[in-house]
């Protein structure tokens, strides 16, 4: 009874082993946005990005629940709009994304957001910005 | 008992850590938690080593647990954490061939963690290595022929490994809590156990930030034989444990109910099993 049981314990160990390695393979084959070039104006249908709104990509964020220091931080920031979202924050773990509302007027501050992001305990890679004219324009996260 | 220590040691290259509320959270700086658990475990069973021998005095043990548990992040690779135990316990024990009932409840050992941890985040997954010393301070009462405490410093270090994908969650961790010796020649031996968690994500809303995660849980554990002025509830030998663990969440709330049937279990001694555990807990982060 023991002996098989320990046996048991071993598959399931080696078995969720590569699990992890299935997951980052089911995202590799929807990840459109790694060629996207700094500040470029951006022509993709996959990045929808409401004018008046940011999206930024943050890796490792796939649990809600831990992500809650970065919706708070980032709803603290002076040019969210809280009308929108839950205080002006969407987080969508299925696509490791995130979306900001932005007041009418205000000036979006990348940085910001980016060490707010990076205070929540994850990885910001890159945002991208609607213009009131809906064009989108991608921001690296760098040098923080 | 070879093969356990063979397991244990296979699987402490990427084992784990030990955090109130919960593994992943809170991951952000100046954050802060707080879980109160309960848990049930006990038996009227009898066993000699792995044989149930019967039990013609009705001899049992039953303990109730309700853990106040607490955790903060200065930065997402250093916490803090503390345990505080309430224990209401009582037994039958076997003194000079007759059943004698003991009871005894209080405030338990104060047990204060420092996880350390190394993260990485990467597309769909997240995953991180922790490092936890841990204290056990003789906070309960070490008294009576019952006592909640044995009255001493206890160390413990845990060694962790988990990862997450929005669908996977596993952790492993290997803990050994090297028990001093307490009051009145008490010593509860030292401790080995190896927790294993597969996890499963089965829904989440973005809309309403609330979803339901399973787990199963498998828990071996080896202690070593107490000495016999150990009044306590400890006892010698190895048990392995299994069960399924079900997380309800809704922001910043988390409801955690847990079963952990007995597989296997061996005592060193003539004692009662240690029975299967219950334990249900709510936790709120901020």
């Amino acid at each position: 009874m023991f002996n098989k049981t320990i046996d048991t314990i071993l598959i399931l160990f080696l078995y969720t082993m590569l699990l992890p390695v299935f997951a980052e393979h089911d995202y590799e084959e929807h990840d459109h946005g790694s060629e996207l070039e700094v500040n470029k104006p951006v022509n993709t249908d996959d990045m929808a990005v409401l004018p008046g709104e940011a999206v930024i990509i943050v890796h490792g964020i796939v649990c809600s629940f831990c992500a809650q220091g970065i919706t708070r931080n980032l709803s603290k920031l002076p040019f969210i709009n809280h009308a929108k979202y839950t205080d002006g924050v969407k987080v969508e773990i299925e696509k490791q994304k995130i979306t900001i509302a932005i007041k009418p007027d205000s000036i979006l501050n990348l940085h910001q957001v980016f060490k707010s992001i990076l205070k929540g305990g994850y990885e910001p890679v890159e945002a991208y910005v609607s213009d009131s004219n809906g064009n989108i324009t991608v921001h690296k996260a760098e040098g923080l | 008992m070879k093969k356990l220590f063979w397991l244990c040691l296979f699987f402490s290259y990427s084992s784990f850590a030990h955090q109130p509320v919960m593994d992943m959270a809170p991951r952000w700086e100046e954050g802060y938690g707080f879980q109160v658990r309960h848990e049930h475990y006990g038996s009227d069973t009898l066993l000699d080593g792995e044989s149930d021998i019967g039990n013609p005095l009705n001899l049992k043990r039953y303990v109730n647990t309700t853990w106040l548990e607490g955790v903060y992040t200065f930065h997402r690779s250093v916490r803090t954490t503390f345990k505080l135990p309430y224990i209401n316990q009582h037994r039958t024990r076997n003194i000079n061939g007759v059943g004698v009932r003991q009871s005894n409840q209080g405030l338990g050992d104060l047990i204060l963690g420092l996880p350390l941890k190394y993260y990485r985040n990467k597309k769909a997954l997240t995953d991180n290595f922790s490092f936890t010393p841990s204290i056990r301070l003789p906070t309960g009462n070490s008294s009576g022929n019952f006592p909640i405490s044995d009255g001493s410093v206890d160390w413990g270090l845990s060694f962790s490994y988990s990862s997450e994908s929005p669908k996977y969650y596993t952790l492993f961790d290997l803990f050994y809590w090297a028990n001093t010796e307490g009051a009145s020649g008490m010593h509860e031996g030292d401790e080995i156990a190896l927790d294993i968690n597969l996890g499963y994500h089965p829904f989440h809303s973005n809309k309403t930030n609330s979803g339901i995660f399973t787990m199963w849980d498998i828990t071996a554990r080896y202690n070593d034989d107490p000495s016999n002025e150990t009044l306590t509830t400890a006892s010698g030998g190895q048990r392995l444990q299994m069960g399924p663990v079900l997380v309800l969440y809704k922001d910043n709330l988390m409801f955690r109910a847990e079963y952990k049937h007995l597989f296997y279990e061996e005592t060193s001694s003539i004692g009662n099993s240690r029975g299967s555990e219950l334990s249900i807990g709510i936790g709120i982060t901020f």
